[in-house]
């Protein structure tokens, strides 16, 4: 019995969770990584059961996609998909939501899109989206295997592949998707340049900048992860994107009583204030 | 089965990572870190080897068909199997001199030009992109030219006011937006993660 | 087309060569205007010059060439400064590129303070998968990936080795990167589970606005950014180099991209005057 509450003891203790050797925010971070999850459940469940769920406001960038394959294929061009530079991060696996979409359009319309992976690990995963996606539109032989690329694993290197392919074979509609990073401005600017219609939306702060001055829709942020709740409308999905707004009021509450109690404990010259006490709990 | 089982993989092993984080337990991490960890790098690197036959196979189709432009097909198929043969070939694999050498002046050269045309694609996107067209679109562009004199030396030069309200932007408004928008990254990026670990995405499933 | 249109709409062409032009000329005729100190840099100095003799601190390269201009002045200063400060260098890098890179960018200083291999710095070389590599060096970082540095020598062999099993035992990571994996990740894996608490970044000028955002939490006690940070380690280091000399170059390119959005400003509302624009 002693040596079970020892071993309990050591995982619970302050060298046993992990969670609170992380800078003493301690038991805070467990408490929200609970509600977080709790909430999840909660909404999946909601979604399950066809209970009342919000509705998602309009994003453009996303309805901007049917507008871009509509145009590709009026001008008979083809659509050119990049789904970021990084491997299985979540900018990628919402870019992996949204190309099964343009892919099924594509495959309606009878158009083509070229997807440009720049990672090898990536590649095998798109490649099935866009070869599904055909076949669910009931046309498996239009599907072309050199179509989704993998060129290289060289961030500068890919940077000139996709500027290539974009100038060689004019696209029409550019849709960059997913984690970028300094290569962005090129993939924008040539697009621009080759005259294609340019959805983006990435989740690298630092690239927004780029996307917003040379794209015609720029997604900022999470907006890229509510992709495919926002395509498919389903009620699950949109449960968790209710779960991550109100987390994010509650560290908006935070960070506003924080502040004030921040300023009064500096204005009476009080060493700490209960905000941060309590978010340091042990 | 083909749909069940990624899902009962992803699962598990989201979970056994969850857990290894959350718990401080040195033979749990030790046994994934040697196991799990150490299987993602071999399913990247067979990645890695389907990706370069791939590559080859559209090439050698390009070359066979004479499409437009082969002979650059030649080049990067040439090219990709003399670096792969060097790094065969010599002891240090790709630390070999001669590997080495040819590194640098073929790839890095390529890549700082290609990351220098950022440079003129800036200029061109900020000529068009930069216009006063309304309050917000006066702000960004205020604050842009102010953040480029300041961070440059002619900036310094000109007045040495330039820097310090660069330095300004940059701690105050720059990071609270950048937090700001961080902070939505990270608590969506937490529930995507979620959706996929849960099952209810299935992108990387193509479904 | 009134003059105000032409001035909306001037050629992308003639843009692109008034600008090589521009940072060509101080490149061929530099003229050394001073560069304003960066704060962050500046810190970042210091906190790496008062680590204590015998320190393990890593310098890795998470970078493609492309960051060259800006990354290698920093690797200079930096691995110099810590040779002469008698810390133990061990460089490594977490993307492939890097790994030939942070030889050859920092062979020149190693050189010139005669430091010896498996003594005075080791460069452990590159892993395949830089994520597993992280998390495993938090229990073994000798045999996180092969155990064997870049020439393939066993790391147990080595005496800079000595005392170094795991994260724990680094005193502080300085990671030059160029997108990702990078700082972020050296923050999540090691700082934010107390394995390394000092993480010093150099960072292209793209990723800075970002990374200062973590400087300012705290979550990276360093940042040199671009190439304003570089010249700041330079100047600090007394070691005038490429940045320096870059700087004007840099200088010219902004005055020009500046000159043309007053331009196309001039131009839009001349033209919104005249009726041309709505």
């Amino acid at each position: 019995m002693e040596s079970i509450g020892n071993a309990i003891g050591n995982v619970l203790g302050p060298n046993g969770l992990r969670i609170f050797t992380n800078q003493q925010l301690g038991f805070t971070s467990l408490l929200f990584f609970i509600f977080y999850f709790a909430a999840l459940l909660y909404m999946i469940d909601r979604g399950r059961k066809g209970l009342k769920i919000p509705k998602i406001r309009r994003i453009a960038g996303l309805d901007a996609i049917d507008e871009a394959v509509g145009r590709a294929t009026e001008m008979g061009r083809p659509v050119s998909f990049s789904p970021g530079i990084s491997g299985f991060v979540a900018g990628t696996l919402a870019a992996f939501g949204i190309i099964g979409h343009v892919a099924k359009l594509v495959a309606k319309f009878d158009s083509r899109l070229i997807v440009c992976n720049r990672m090898a690990n990536v590649y095998p995963v798109t490649q099935s989206i866009v070869r599904q996606a055909y076949l669910e539109a009931g046309k498996p032989d239009a599907y072309r295997d050199e179509d989704v690329r993998f060129l290289t694993e060289d961030q500068f290197g890919y940077a000139a592949g996709v500027v290539g392919i974009i100038h060689r074979e004019g696209v029409a509609a550019q849709m960059l998707i997913g984690n970028f990073y300094a290569e962005s401005l090129i993939f924008a600017e040539a697009g621009n340049i080759a005259g294609a219609i340019q959805v983006s939306g990435t989740d690298a702060p630092a690239q927004i900048p780029f996307f917003i001055a040379a794209c015609d829709y720029c997604m900022i942020g999470e907006e890229i992860y509510a992709a495919s709740a926002y395509l498919t409308q389903d009620r699950v999905r949109i449960g968790t994107l209710v779960v991550q707004d109100w987390s994010k009021q509650i560290v908006v509450a935070l960070i506003i009583l924080g502040t004030l109690t921040a300023s009064y404990a500096a204005l009476v010259g009080a060493p700490s204030h209960f905000v941060r006490d309590i978010l340091r709990l042990w | 089965m083909r749909r069940t089982l990624p899902l009962v993989i992803t699962m598990v092993t989201g979970a056994i990572m969850v857990f290894r984080d959350l718990f401080n337990i040195p033979e749990v991490a030790e046994i994934v870190n040697r196991y799990l960890v150490m299987s993602y790098t071999l399913s990247t690197q067979t990645a890695v080897a389907i990706g370069i036959m791939n590559l080859f196979k559209i090439h050698f189709n390009r070359i066979s068909r004479k499409r437009s432009d082969w002979q650059f097909s030649i080049l990067l198929i040439g090219s990709a199997c003399m670096m792969l043969i060097m790094g065969f070939l010599f002891d240090l694999g790709h630390n070999a001199p001669v590997y080495n050498w040819w590194y640098q002046i073929l790839p890095v050269q390529l890549g700082n030009a290609t990351f220098a045309l950022i440079c003129f694609y800036i200029a061109s996107a900020a000529y068009r992109a930069f216009r006063m067209r309304s309050i917000e679109a006066t702000c960004l562009l205020l604050s842009g030219c102010l953040v480029m004199l300041g961070g440059v030396s002619i900036g310094n030069a000109m007045w040495s006011g330039f820097p310090e309200i660069k330095v300004f932007i940059m701690n105050n408004l720059n990071t609270a937006a950048v937090r700001g928008v961080t902070l939505g990254i990270t608590l969506g990026s937490l529930a995507q993660y979620a959706r996929n670990l849960f099952g209810i995405e299935r992108g990387y499933m193509a479904e | 087309m009134s003059v105000y249109s032409k001035m909306m709409t001037v050629d992308v062409r003639i843009i692109y060569i008034i600008l090589a032009i521009a940072i060509a000329f101080p490149l061929f005729f530099p003229i050394g205007l001073p560069v304003a100190s960066e704060k962050p840099a500046e810190v970042l100095y210091q906190v790496l010059h008062d680590l204590p003799a015998g320190s393990p601190v890593i310098f890795t390269a998470d970078l493609s060439a492309s960051g060259k201009t800006e990354l290698q002045p920093m690797i200079e200063v930096l691995v110099d400064l810590s040779l002469q400060q008698k810390h133990r260098v061990i460089l490594m890098a977490l993307w492939a590129e890097g790994a030939n890179l942070i030889t050859t960018w920092s062979e020149g200083v190693i050189a010139e303070r005669g430091a010896v291999y498996g003594e005075d710095y080791i460069n452990i070389g590159y892993c395949p998968s830089p994520y597993s590599w992280l998390e495993n060096s938090r229990i073994d970082i000798r045999n996180a990936w092969s155990g064997v540095d870049y020439i393939r020598t066993p790391l147990d062999n080595y005496r800079i080795m000595d005392g170094i099993n795991k994260a724990s035992d680094i005193a502080a990571v300085v990671t030059f990167g160029t997108g990702d994996p990078g700082y972020t990740h050296w923050m999540q894996y090691w700082r934010a589970v107390g394995e390394c608490d000092i993480i010093l970044a150099g960072q292209v000028a793209v990723n800075t606005p970002n990374a200062l955002a973590q400087f300012n939490a705290g979550n990276i006690q360093g940042l040199a950014g671009g190439l304003g940070g570089a010249a700041t380690l330079e100047k600090m280091h007394n070691r005038i180099g490429s940045a320096h000399g870059n700087s004007d170059a840099q200088s010219f390119g902004h005055m020009i991209i500046i000159i043309f959005i007053i331009v196309g400003n001039i131009g839009y509302f001349g033209a919104k005057k005249a009726g041309e624009v709505k």
